[in-house]
């Protein structure tokens, strides 16, 4: 079905669906931009070159996703903790409140080093 | 009471009698029409669910084709009864995630297949916040 062909149902809605569950998908250069992904679990998914510009990450389980590339720019509530277990690189497009660094440095750390 | 009197009251109690039997056996009739109608409703209901559970389980086999086509006709169909089904878009939800992550065919660097492209943007719209303008 194309795109704006009719009002989204009341009941489509984050709220009132599952959390996502896309544990070791292959989605690159796919777009949730915008989405409510509150607890969603992408582990082990790749997400290479994926759009997530504004969407909320809260809970969601970043643990080996491939982020090579993606775009997070407006990404809400993102964590060095969550971004850490994820794989980025120079190319991934982090929300602005996010240090490169730091991430980098937790990344770099040992596990269980906090 | 004269006998006048008496025959006025007899005659009076007999009216309202037979007024409060018609009153009944119409209310009886108006009941078991209602009823009657409920019945169909249910059933046409009950059909209509039918229907949509053969969809539902062909759109799941489908989506296993080989051919895209026919993989794109499953996403459609689901899509269909996750907006016109309340109860049923929890399901189709988890389905088509299962079925990303079941079905992983990996395509490189290049786009996504189009059944995968069309279910991606179905889940990007639904997990859109609230906004009245948002379309499917």
């Amino acid at each position: 079905m194309a795109a704006s062909e009719r009002p989204r149902p009341p009941h489509l809605t984050p709220e009132r669906l599952p959390p996502l569950d896309l544990r070791g998908a292959f989605l690159r250069r796919t777009s949730l931009s915008g989405a409510v992904l509150k607890n969603a679990d992408f582990a082990g998914a790749d997400f290479k070159n994926a759009r997530f510009v504004g969407s909320d990450f809260e809970g969601a389980n970043l643990t080996g996703t491939n982020l090579v590339g993606a775009d997070l720019s407006d990404a809400r509530n993102l964590t060095t903790e969550q971004l850490s277990r994820a794989i980025i690189d120079e190319t991934t497009v982090l929300p602005n409140y996010i240090d490169r660094a730091v991430l980098l440095a937790a990344a770099a750390a040992p596990a269980g080093d906090g | 009471m004269d006998p006048l009197e008496l025959s006025e009251f007899l005659r009076n109690a007999a009216l309202t009698l037979v007024a409060l039997v018609g009153l009944y056996l119409a209310w009886k009739r108006v009941f078991a029409a209602n009823r009657q109608a409920e019945a169909s409703t249910r059933q046409a209901e009950l059909a209509r669910r039918d229907f949509v559970a053969e969809l539902f389980n062909r759109a799941v086999v489908q989506l296993a084709d080989e051919r895209l086509e026919v993989r794109l006709g499953a996403v459609y169909i689901l899509q269909q009864i996750a907006e016109d089904f309340p109860d049923l878009a929890g399901p189709v939800h988890r389905l088509l995630a299962a079925h990303l992550r079941e079905n992983t065919v990996e395509y490189g660097d290049e786009g996504p297949p189009m059944d995968t492209q069309e279910i991606m943007e179905f889940v990007e719209t639904w997990l859109h916040p609230n906004d009245p303008d948002r379309r499917t």
